[in-house]
Formats: C-alpha cells, structure tokens, sequence
C-alpha cells in the first residue's frame, strides 16, 4: 500500500512537473496603431518569431480606430475574456489605448519616436536609428564626406545634440543653423548648404513639410549635395538615400524582449531600446544628377533603390 | 402700288426669318457672352491658380523678391491692371497697378494654402503616412480690365448680326424664287386660262405639274370650264328658243294692237251712226212713242254713247304706242294752264272747283301729246271723283329727285281710294265706283300709267278713303 502511494506521489510529480516546465502558452494582445506596412511587417514578424517560442500562443490582435476610447473599450472587454499575459503596442497611439489596462500587465511598445522623451514606464523599441548609427553607415558608404549639414528647430534640439556628440566621435565636422521661425528655413538652408557635403534631416514637422522639402530638394539637386532623408519615402521624393530601421527585425527583436519579459520575470521599467539592423535606401537617379555613383556591393546591400 | 403674292409671300418670310435671326441672334449673343465670360473667369483662375502655387513658398519663406517676381510676371498677362499679394496677417508683400479703368474692373482673390504635418508627429513623418492640414499663408488679389472682354462681345456681335443678315438676304432671294416658281407661276397660268375662257376659249386647258393646293385648283379650274362649255352649249339651245318665243311673242303684240286699233276704229263709224240715227229717231218718233218705248229708245242711245267713249278710250289706249313721238323738252306748267284754260275749262266751272299749281314746275323730256293726256286724266279725275257736299280743290306740284327724274303730284280732296286698292286702280277697266254715281270706262288711269311706262317712269297713289287723293308720277328731267 505505501508502495502505491509512493508510485502515485512519484507520478504526480512527475506529471505536476512535465506541467510546470511545458507551460509554454502564452496569451498576448497586439495593437496596432495604423494598418499600414510597416507595422504590419512588425507584427507579423514579431508573430512568426514568437510563436517559435510557445507551444501554445494565442493572440488578439486590435487595430486602433480614430477614437481612442472607443478601441480602449474593445481592449477591455477582449481582455476581461482573454486574461492576457503581456501588451505589445506598435506605434504611439497604441501605447494611449493600453493605458486603459492595469500596469501589473506587462508590455511593450516598438516603432516609437523618441520614447526617450516620453514618460513610459516599461520598454519601447526607437523607430528612428540613433545618430551614432546613421553617421556609422554614412562614413562607410561615403568615407570622404566629412561635412555633415543640419537644420534644426527647438523641436529637434536633441537630435541635434546626439548628432553632434556622433560627430565628435567619428571625427567629421558638423555644419548646422537653428531655425527659430520656419519663414527662415531658405535663407538657413541656402546659408549652410554650400558649406556641406552632405545634409541630414531630422524628423522635425515644424521645419519639414511639402514645400521646405520640395525646396530642399530642388537647391541640393541644383547645388549637387548629397541629401539623407527619414525613410524611404524620402529617397522616392528625391533624397539622394534614407536611413531607416528594418521593420522585420524591430518585429523579431520585438519578439525576443517579449520573450524574456515573459520568461524571467524582466523589469518592466522604462527603457528606450534602439532598433538592432539599420537599412538604406538609394536613388540612383539623384546620385546620377549629382554625380554620387555607388557600388554594386552597396546597391545590393540597400532596402529600396530608385533605379534610374 | 401693287404688291405680287410672291412678294407678300417673301416679305412674309423675310419677316419672318429677321425675328426668328433676332430671337436667335439675341439667343447666341447672351450664350456667346456667358461663353466668354466664362473663359475670362477660367482664364483669371487659371492665373491666379498659378500664381498661388507659384508663390506659396515665397509666402512661406515671406521672400519679398520672388513675390515681387511674381506679381510683376501676372501684371504683364493680358487685362491684369493691379496685384496685390498679402501673407496671413494681411500685411501686404507686393502691391502694384491700378485699380481705374473706364470700361471697368473685375476682382479675383483666391487665398494660398500651404500643407503641413501635425506638430510632434515625428512618427508619422518617418512612416511617410502623416495627416497633411491646409493652412492659409495669404492672399492674391488680382483686378482684371474688362476693356478685351467687351471688345471681343462687340466682335461676337458683329459676327452674328453679319451671319444674321447674310441668312436674311440668302432666304430672300431663296424665298422669292420657290415662291415665283411654285406659287405665283402656278396661278399666272391660273390666271391666263382665267382670262382665256373670259374670252371666250373654252377649250384651253391649265397646266397641272404638281399636287398640291395650287395643283388641285387648276384641276377644279379645269373640271369648271368643262362645265361652262356644257353650260354655254345649253345655253345658245335656249337663247334660240328664246329669241323664237320672242319672235313670236312680238308678232302677237303687234297683231293684237293693230286688232285693238283695228277693232276700235272701225268699230267707231257704226256706233257713231247708231248714236246719230238713234237720236233722230228719238226726236222724230218721240211723240208717237209710249213712256216704256221712250225709255227703251234712251237705253239704246245711252249705250251707244258709252260704246263710243270706250273705243275712244281704247283708240287713245292704243295709240300710246302706235302714235308715239320722239321725246322732247316740254313746260309741265304751260300744258296744266292750257288744260285750265281748253279741255277742263268746263268741268272746272261746272264742278266749280280750282286748280293751283305750287311754285314753278320743272321742265321734263316727254312726248307732249302724251304728257297733256296723262295730266288731262289725272287733273279730270280729281275735279270728277268728288262729294257732292265739297267743292274739288286740286293742286299741283313737282320735285326734282336728284337722280335725274321730276315727281309731279296732284292733290284732291275727292272720295279717296281705299289702302287695298291703290294698286288695282291702275288696271284695265278697273273701277271702284258705281258707273251710275261717276262715269267712266276704266281706261283713263291705266292709259296714264302705259304713258308713264313708256317714258320710264314710275306712277302710283297715296290715299286716304275720304280725305282724298294725292296721284304722283315721274318722268325724265331735263338735265
């Protein structure tokens, strides 16, 4: 008899362990700010690479509407079912619907603009790549430009900062002018342009909007400077290429944090991370106009290129 | 003046087409003027549209210069007289022209917006999927002269009054030639088969070529002299008997007047002795005759007496046509004075009674025998027809009636004539009165009106029973 027993505690354990150790489920609630692609290549990556992970993963997904009390409401009454164990918020707006959830809930943002600025208690995942990263990719596609232009306003002072300390690091010379009154943008870009070999832009709104970039453009072209836009967006505008983060990656990357928040129990507390992978963008038409000519290795390696 | 069916017709058109070419002219003028109004306003916002997107940097970047550029560029376009440029505070960055113009002005103003992203929506612009807002960053204003506009209106007008005018003469001529040749020509034949036939050729035929109206009258023109001849043919059928009816009809006439003259002149010889011997008779045998004898013997006489009077009445009768003599200018006046002085002297005494004549009576074209008789009849009747209590009053009188003919009236104051009668009492033989009251044949008033009838005149009575007669009659005047 105490045989039996023993055999039923040895299988008990057994079983209560195989149970404890396999517990590889999962239930997270993704929201998505907009349903545009690069979110949905986030997500979906960030799906894929997680679902690597456990056995059993169940995931609702919310796409944020124009009213934010309305998808706040959808997101509770999901949740009150659901029992979620982890947020994942891709893009600004996503992190205002999710506040409405109790903070106990672990989570985590990615594709956020400056969050080092933001007040946000737990990890979020940067959409722009840090200075230091574009200026690292830079100096390797054109090693002889060392005069790096910039315009900034008070809204992008710290950018500004980050990329004068980037400067100052790789040893190139910034030329830069602050526009206090964007009816001076012209006469500041004008003012620097010539003075630089090559000009990058801040996602600043308050500088930047349909005619300064249309103007920035057109007098780099004339001028045949080198511009660096946001995105590549830009670099089909006319920017000669963009820098910008791999959307797939920020998913994967996404997916690996998650990954650990969940299993060993990470701090939740506030933490801006940059994106791992950087990405380029060529226009082969303005570097053809400007006479910039790249190698193929180069226009291999880029993410989107404008052919001529 | 004449006016020819063509021409009334081609006026009527022509009339006709210059208010259909007014109302269309008016029409195409106001459509043309809308048009080019329309073009003036597209053309303006055409300018302005460019010129705002032309100067929505410079706006933005307050570039004075390339403002300046700007406006310049506008004012040298065709009608552009002034430009003004302002940015969002109204503060004005480019002002130049003038804003007087004779034939006047027309403003636009269009406001330059500008498309800028959301402040703090970094993100966004990284993504390339922000959301644009328009903001306003000025104003254009640009005053148009209406000079060109007005100008080419006038050149629109001309046009079309010259299109108009062309289209009036063109249907003009056009008009007058189908009208010619498919109206009037048709009834000019009409009216030479018209005139033909009048003629006499009842054998002309007009011309059917079409089938139309005109066409369908020549046919019924046609069908209609067919019938005419048919007509006329009948006709010279029944003008022959006609003409043989009136021979006949004269010859009896003729026979019977010479039978009635005849008749009444030989038939006056025996009487006569009747009436002579009968009296001897009386005046030898009177003694030897019994008073039944003697009254028989009267009778006889009486009779042959009145036989007499009424062959010389019938004689007279007759002669108004066999003893007939040219008509010529007689004094009604003298022959009533000679009848007052000879024929009716006595029964004027005897009936002492008076004849007047009022006024001067006109002179009148008559046969003088016949005029005497008819006023003898007419003056004796009225002396002859009176009540024994009265005394005969008759006056004579005339009037001129303006068409060419003298009423003559003679007034009584005899017996009258009843209303019924006064037609009657102009027949042969025809008598109102008892012939033992007033003696008469009958004759005497129809001898005046076959008289009056072969002057052509007219004859007749007014009466009152009673209260006598007033007998007029009408012959030629002189003038």
């Amino acid at each position: 008899m105490s045989r039996f027993f023993t055999y039923l505690f040895i299988g008990f354990t057994f079983f209560w362990g195989l149970l404890c150790f396999g517990d590889d489920q999962a239930r997270i609630i993704i929201i998505k700010s907009k349903p545009i692609t690069p979110y949905n290549l986030t997500v979906s990556s960030f799906k894929k690479s997680f679902s690597k992970k456990y056995n059993s993963l169940k995931i609702e997904e919310i796409l944020c509407s124009k009213s934010v009390q309305s998808t706040q409401k959808k997101l509770q009454e999901i949740n009150s079912k659901f029992h979620t164990d982890f947020i994942f918020c891709v893009g600004t707006p996503a992190i205002k619907v999710s506040e409405i959830i109790n903070d106990s809930i672990p989570r985590l943002a990615a594709l956020i603009f400056s969050p080092e600025k933001k007040n946000y208690n737990f990890p979020c995942i940067s959409i722009n790549p840090s200075a230091k990263q574009k200026l690292a990719k830079l100096l390797q596609l054109f090693p002889k430009k060392r005069n790096i232009g910039f315009i900034y306003s008070d809204n992008s002072s710290a950018d500004m900062t980050n990329f004068l300390t980037a400067c100052e690091q790789y040893n190139l010379n910034p030329v830069f002018e602050k526009v206090s009154n964007p009816k001076t943008f012209s006469e500041k870009f004008e003012k620097i342009i010539g003075r630089c070999d090559c000009y990058i832009m801040f996602p600043d709104s308050r500088i930047y909007f349909p005619k300064t970039v249309e103007f920035l453009l057109r007098t780099a072209l004339d001028k045949q400077k080198c511009t660096v836009g946001l995105s590549s967006v830009y670099t089909r505008a006319g920017t000669l290429l963009s820098f910008e983060c791999d959307f797939e990656d920020i998913g994967k990357q996404s997916a690996d944090l998650a990954f650990n928040m969940l299993e060993n129990n990470f701090s939740s507390g506030k933490k801006t991370i940059s994106p791992r992978k950087l990405t380029y963008s060529l226009n082969l038409i303005v570097a053809d106009r400007i006479g910039v000519s790249f190698s193929k290795k180069i226009i291999k390696n880029a993410k989107y290129v404008v052919e001529k | 003046m004449k006016i020819g069916l063509s021409t009334k017709i081609t006026i009527f058109f022509v009339l006709q087409t210059l208010i259909s070419g007014l109302l269309l002219g008016y029409f195409l003028i106001n459509l043309q003027k809308s048009t080019l109004l329309e073009q003036f306003d597209e053309r303006a916002n055409l300018l302005l549209d460019s010129m705002a997107v032309s100067s929505e940097f410079p706006l933005l970047m307050a570039d004075k210069t390339a403002l300046s550029k700007i406006g310049n560029y506008s004012l040298r376009r065709r009608d552009v007289v002034f430009c003004q440029i302002s940015d969002s505070s109204r503060k004005t960055m480019f002002k130049e022209g003038t804003t007087f113009e004779k034939i006047g002005l027309k403003k636009y103003t269009k406001t330059v917006v500008t498309k800028k992203m959301l402040d703090n929506d970094a993100e966004d612009m990284i993504l390339g999927v922000g959301t644009l807002i328009k903001e306003e960053i000025g104003t254009i204003s640009l005053y148009f002269s209406l000079q060109n506009l007005v100008n080419e209106q006038k050149k629109v007008k001309k046009t079309i009054f010259a299109i108009v005018s062309c289209s009036i003469l063109i249907s003009f001529c056009l008009i007058f030639v189908l009208a010619r040749h498919f109206v009037t020509h048709p009834l000019r034949e009409l009216i030479m088969g018209t005139n033909k036939i009048s003629q006499g050729n009842l054998d002309y035929k007009v011309p059917v070529k079409s089938s139309d109206e005109i066409a369908t009258l020549a046919k019924s023109f046609n069908k209609m002299s067919e019938e005419l001849k048919k007509a006329e043919a009948q006709n010279k059928t029944l003008m022959k008997d006609i003409e043989s009816y009136n021979e006949k009809l004269e010859k009896s006439n003729k026979d019977l007047q010479n039978f009635v003259y005849i008749a009444s002149h030989d038939l006056r010889e025996p009487i006569r002795k009747i009436s002579a011997f009968g009296d001897l008779l009386s005046s030898s045998v009177q003694d030897q005759l019994d008073e039944d004898q003697r009254e028989n013997l009267d009778f006889m006489i009486d009779g042959s007496e009145r036989m007499q009077t009424m062959i010389e009445d019938l004689l007279t009768y007759s002669r108004v046509t066999t003893n007939a003599k040219p008509l010529q200018e007689i004094n009604i006046h003298e022959i009533v004075d000679d009848l007052i002085k000879l024929e009716l002297a006595y029964p004027i005494e005897e009936s002492k009674g008076t004849v007047k004549i009022l006024g001067n009576l006109p002179l009148v074209k008559a046969d003088p025998s016949q005029a005497h008789q008819l006023l003898q009849n007419l003056i004796s009747n009225g002396l002859k027809y009176q009540s024994s209590e009265k005394k005969p009053e008759i006056i004579i009188s005339g009037e001129d009636m303006k068409n060419g003919m003298i009423k003559i009236f003679i007034k009584d104051n005899g017996i009258g004539i009843p209303q019924r009668f006064t037609k009657e009492i102009f027949a042969m033989f025809k008598r109102l009165q008892n012939k033992n009251r007033f003696k008469g044949t009958g004759i005497g008033l129809a001898v005046c009106e076959r008289i009056v009838s072969r002057h052509g005149g007219e004859i007749g009575v007014e009466s009152t029973e009673g209260n006598g007669s007033t007998f007029w009659f009408t012959l030629q005047g002189t003038i």
